[in-house]
């Protein structure tokens, strides 16, 4: 595997010796704000993505190849390619993340030979019959967010930052979003989700963080989403993670059927 | 027959192309099903139609630049040998190098943005076997060439050879009044199927505009029908012509504007437009529920309005399609098209769902009603049917 570093891994990896000893923090969105940082700078990435929901003591189990773009002045860009259950092999999404949290989407159909673009306004619907929401799978930029509080508590044995922010964008499903973040490398590793009543509906656990860049680039591979209302849990597994994708021109419309 | 030989032409090709043993990777997926329809009037022959039907699925990299796609659909029909087939639906060489790509070989290509029948969707003929409201496509022989700008893509094809539409056995009904008898199929080309068709297309990404306009010259996948030689069938006639075309696709939110128009201007005959005009809406809940439903609205204009067996020259198109959660990813759609001139209707119930992790039903229903004999609809009238299907997919 090779990695070239790029101006934004340079950049983190500086930020990263900046920040990493401390603990304190000036606000929450500041927390976010190096959180993000110390994710991103594997430019052009691809995953093997493995999904188990876990329903009423029924497995079901969903694979898909994930390709990510992190483009420098707007959203990612997302290409997940279907494999398995077998009657949906080679469905594909494309997904550009917008800054205001209009996200722009498009499915290609192989059974059809058809691209269609699709409206992204049901951000609170669930992916793909999993406990994920769309919005819990789009990328994390920071406009789409008002953080309103920031403090320190006690998660899995780690003295995390506690964050909370609420979605600005229309038709989310939350009220607020409480993340924790591990101070020695700012990623969080719960998530709590509080739909529009308040309630606490979901919770996300991410693990299995592995550094890329010497410590500069972090990313989870193991996702566990449970919703509390349903009792049911979605697994997320990567695998053969590597840090070159596809080519940053597969990322548009009339190109990303072309990706398997 | 000749799709048979051109077919094993095309699998010659890629088995050479394979036995290097060049390939990097090689997907490989597919069904085998079963498929039963019954048609609601017992008096047709036959009144069920049972097949069984497959499909082999390959696809994998030669070299850096090269890669070969298959996908070969067959059917079975025991009794109606007319209605079994092999399609070569994909079966094509790509090279691909920057912006540029090319394509040769069998390859399936959608134009179009509507939901209830799309008239700029011209290149691949239609497989009405499979599928009486024209998804599906049969493979079509085509050397592609496309340039990929970043928000624009020029497409040009060389189309060798013409795809008949199948009738499978002649008393197979198609709500056309009369027997269809496919295998005496005239052309107006000289070269019969052999004629070479092109095909221009730009399309393109504005914002949340998409957009695409083409040129075709050859022959109209369309046929007209003429009256047989004993006037007891209907033989299908295949013209030469010329069409432009455009479609354009905005979304807004929750809504998805939708336009295709079509000229045609037939060699043989008077020219004539049709256009289709629609909207699109996502639902984010449906009676309180976690359903994904889009709702679909869409007229249907033609300006031959005069001439009784052209279908679909000013009518309405309403549909909904239900996703349901959870992980069968489960289908429910319920449309019609509705004539505003005569009143008749065509329409449909369909629902699939996964029952185990590779094994996928359907069932759908159609039915149309007509009484006015200046509509399209009217031999139709009593053409319902319903069609179970099983799928095991690997």
């Amino acid at each position: 595997m090779t990695y070239t570093p790029s101006r934004r891994f340079i950049l983190a990896a500086g930020i990263a010796a900046l920040v990493a000893p401390r603990i304190a923090l000036a606000g929450p969105a500041d927390a976010m704000h190096k959180s993000r940082e110390l994710r991103r700078g594997l430019t052009n990435s691809m995953a093997d993505v493995t999904m188990t929901i876990t329903a009423q003591g029924r497995a079901s189990v969903r694979k898909m190849r994930q390709y990510v773009l992190e483009t420098p002045n707007s959203g990612n860009q997302t290409i997940n390619v279907f494999s398995s259950p077998a009657d949906v092999q080679g469905v594909s999404i494309l997904t550009h993340s917008a800054l205001n949290g209009d996200d722009r989407q498009w499915l290609f159909l192989p059974s059809v030979g058809r691209v269609k673009r699709i409206s992204s306004s049901n951000r609170s619907g669930a992916f793909v019959g999993s406990d994920f929401a769309y919005e819990d799978l789009s990328s994390l930029e920071l406009e789409k967010y008002e953080f309103t509080a920031a403090g320190t508590s006690a998660v899995g044995g780690v003295n995390a930052i506690e964050v909370t922010y609420t979605p600005r964008y229309s038709g989310t499903g939350y009220s607020a979003i409480r993340s924790y973040l591990d101070p020695s490398h700012y990623q969080p590793i719960q998530n709590h989700y509080f739909n529009r009543r308040g309630e606490h509906m979901k919770t996300l656990h991410l693990g299995g963080y592995k550094s890329y860049g010497g410590g500069a680039i972090w990313r989870p591979h193991h996702l566990v989403m449970t919703d509390h209302a349903k009792g049911s849990t979605t697994e997320i597994v990567f695998s053969a993670f590597r840090s070159n994708g596809t080519a940053a021109a597969n990322f548009s419309a009339n190109r990303f059927e072309r990706v398997s | 027959m000749q799709r048979a030989g051109l077919l094993t032409c095309a699998l010659a090709l890629h088995g050479a192309a394979v036995l290097p043993a060049a390939a990097q990777s090689i997907d490989v997926g597919g069904f085998v099903g079963i498929e039963a329809l019954r048609f609601a009037d017992s008096d047709l022959e036959p009144d069920s139609i049972d097949s069984l039907t497959a499909e082999l699925r390959a696809r994998g990299d030669l070299s850096e630049s090269l890669s070969f796609d298959l996908r070969l659909y067959g059917r079975a029909t025991p009794g109606e040998p007319e209605g079994s087939y092999v399609d070569p639906t994909v079966a094509k060489l790509t090279w691909r190098r920057g912006p540029w790509q090319l394509d040769v070989g069998y390859d399936l290509v959608f134009w179009g943005v509507a939901e209830g029948r799309n008239v700029v969707n011209v290149l691949n003929q239609r497989d009405q076997i499979r599928d009486l409201f024209f998804d599906r496509g049969l493979g079509q022989s085509m050397i592609a060439a496309r340039w990929f700008g970043s928000s624009v893509t020029i497409e040009a094809f060389v189309l060798p050879r013409f795809e008949e539409l199948d009738f499978g056995a002649e008393g197979r009904p198609w709500g056309l009044g009369l027997p269809v008898d496919g295998d005496a199929a005239t052309f107006e080309s000289a070269k019969g199927a052999d004629h070479i068709d092109y095909a221009l297309r730009l399309s393109g990404v504005a914002g949340d505009l998409e957009y695409g306009v083409f040129a075709f010259d050859g022959t109209l996948r369309e046929p007209q029908y003429r009256l047989g030689p004993q006037g007891q069938t209907l033989v299908p006639h295949y013209r030469l012509g010329r069409q432009i075309g455009a479609e354009a696709q905005y979304t807004a939110g929750p809504a998805l504007y939708k336009f295709e128009g079509v000229r045609v201007w037939p060699d043989s005959d008077d020219s004539y437009w049709s256009t289709i005009f629609g909207v699109e809406y996502l639902l984010g809940e449906t009676f309180g529920q976690p359903w994904d439903t889009s709702l679909f609205a869409e007229y249907y204009h033609d300006s031959r309005r005069d001439d009784s067996s052209v279908l679909f020259q000013n009518d309405l198109f309403l549909g909904t399609q239900i996703r349901l959660p959870g992980t069968r990813d489960t289908e429910f759609e319920i449309g019609a098209i509705f004539d505003l001139e005569h009143d008749g209707v065509i329409g449909s119930v369909s629902l699939s769902s996964r029952l185990t992790r590779n094994l996928r039903a359907s069932a759908e229903y159609i039915y149309a009603d007509a009484s006015d004999p200046d509509d399209a609809l009217f031999n139709a009238r009593d053409f319902d049917q319903a069609s179970f299907g099983l799928e095991w997919h690997f």
